[in-house]
């Protein structure tokens, strides 16, 4: 993804949640019940519609289940009942390797990074994009090198990520979540731990992939992220999705 | 109630299948030796006597009393009808009527060939005017006693250390590499294949490296004997089996090491693919 250009506010102003209605559902949630391998449930009963360029933010607090939702979104934990619709198909019917390439359409933005600690931070970014062309084109490469320029991580593009601090370790997350311009993008507390300079890129990073008709679903326990975003609320409590109070 | 699925169940069943291979083949190789020693002890002291002349069944027992009178033999019985008529419906597969053979001037009998040489026999027929061809059978094949009890257990080392590798390797396989490539959406054979060509690459030097040690050790303590022996001498006692297990052990600790690092990947992989 090329970086939006620096202080870029009319970005963050922009239509995000408000796409038009005829538009097809980039996530649709039905009745969704789920729950990790060998647990009870911690998802009861879930609807949600995301459109392509609309944004959500789920509110909630620690065990809500905000984590286990996102994991629906990106196919990862299939419903015990309900219905997944992620890019229009199934994830549940879906043989699994239609199901590994939808992945490779959502960037997710994990709260802990699961990063290979011999990779460089630009082989890191990079390696979405390795998955349809294991020989970077110029083009490629110059995205990757952008990202890392826009979000401060030039420095050490060539240093292995073991040896970056934990922020940057963040962005290495953020960073490889966007770079190839994915249809759906999840981010699980995406702005813990960063400083304020790294939290405005952030937020203009996914305005700006909302702007590009992405759908983008935030999980936090942060409710000031609601104003930093023109997005929908939604609370997650015990399992439970419904509208945030204003 | 459904069983709850045990993790890692691949590796305890290659355990299990690999340690009963390897059973197997020490057991195995150890009956055929023994098998191969009783045959070639029984076939050793085999001896049939082609009675020439004078043409009668009379010379027949004559030859074979002589023949049961000398040190040495254990038995001789002159060959009936029946019994060469049994004898070609098991080479032949067809019924054979004893009535229809011509007669048999052969004698069965079993010897201590160091007691009752080809010589002494034919010097006691002839002493009863008999005579007569001996036909011993064919020796069995060289070394085969000696090389099946031990290539059985060769084989059940080399299924062990195999299985040693296997199951290192998939414990050394990094999780993170497969896991990242999971929550991409890379496909997993590819992951998979990554992890059994770096897996084949370690494990061929790793085989190299303990190959060429072995024959340096081995070289090293037969030289520093306190009569050396020569290099012809080294050549000459390193047996076609154990050359190719020397030769084959890179190779085999490669596809060792690549099935344990596809191992170890899967398992990462299939954690992260499906969390519930």
């Amino acid at each position: 993804m090329t970086p939006p250009p620096a202080a870029d506010e009319d970005s963050l102003r922009a239509p995000a949640a408000a796409p038009p209605e005829s538009a097809r559902a980039a996530i649709v949630l039905a009745g969704v019940t789920a729950g990790w391998r060998g647990q009870p449930p911690v998802l009861n009963d879930i609807d949600l519609r995301l459109t392509p360029g609309g944004t959500a933010i789920v509110h909630g607090g620690p065990g809500a289940g905000k984590s286990a939702l996102l994991h629906v979104l990106r196919g990862a934990l299939l419903p015990r009942a309900g219905r997944a619709l992620l890019l229009g198909s199934d994830v549940a019917t879906l043989p699994a390797q239609v199901r590994r390439a939808l992945k490779q359409r959502i960037g997710y933005i994990a709260q802990t990074p699961l990063l290979d600690a011999d990779d460089t931070t630009f082989d890191a970014v990079a390696a979405p994009l390795r998955l349809t062309a294991p020989t970077l084109n110029a083009r490629m490469a110059g995205d990757v090198v952008d990202l890392l320029a826009y979000l401060g991580l030039s420095d050490v593009a060539g240093q292995p990520v073991a040896a970056l601090t934990g922020t940057q370790q963040r962005l290495v997350g953020v960073a490889r979540a966007f770079i190839a311009q994915p249809d759906i993008v999840l981010a699980d507390e995406p702005l813990a731990g960063l400083g304020p300079d790294g939290v405005a890129r952030v937020l203009r990073l996914l305005s700006e992939i909302a702007r590009q008709r992405a759908a983008v679903a935030i999980a936090t326990q942060t409710p000031e992220l609601f104003a930093a975003l023109p997005a929908a609320r939604l609370r997650l409590d015990r399992g439970r999705l419904s509208e945030a109070p204003a | 109630m459904s069983r709850a699925p045990i993790p890692g169940a691949g590796v305890f069943i290659a355990v299990a299948l690999l340690t009963l291979a390897a059973l197997a083949a020490a057991l195995t190789g150890e009956t055929l030796g023994a098998h191969a020693r009783a045959d070639a002890a029984r076939t050793a002291g085999a001896l049939t006597v082609r009675v020439r002349t004078p043409d009668t069944e009379a010379a027949v027992e004559t030859a074979a009393a002589a023949l049961r009178a000398l040190p040495g033999v254990r038995f001789a019985a002159p060959v009936t009808r029946q019994r060469a008529a049994r004898l070609l419906e098991q080479a032949g597969g067809g019924p054979v009527d004893p009535d229809t053979l011509p007669p048999v001037r052969l004698i069965e009998a079993g010897r201590d060939p160091a007691l009752a040489t080809d010589g002494a026999i034919g010097q006691a027929l002839l002493e009863r005017g008999v005579r007569a061809d001996l036909i011993s059978p064919p020796p069995a094949p060289a070394g085969t006693a000696a090389l099946a009890g031990p290539a059985g257990f060769a084989g059940a080392a080399v299924l062990l250390v195999a299985l040693a590798l296997l199951l290192r390797s998939a414990s050394l396989a990094a999780p993170a590499p497969a896991a990242i490539g999971a929550d991409l959406g890379a496909p997993r054979a590819r992951v998979l294949a990554a992890y059994g060509r770096t897996g084949a690459e370690f494990g061929f030097t790793a085989g190299l490296l303990g190959t060429l040690a072995t024959v340096a050790g081995a070289a090293g303590v037969l030289t520093g004997l306190p009569m050396p022996v020569s290099l012809a001498d080294m050549v000459a006692r390193i047996s076609s089996m154990e050359a190719a297990i020397v030769l084959l052990a890179p190779l085999l600790a490669a596809g060792a090491a690549a099935v344990g690092a596809r191992w170890g990947a899967a398992d990462a992989y299939d954690r992260a693919d499906r969390l519930g």
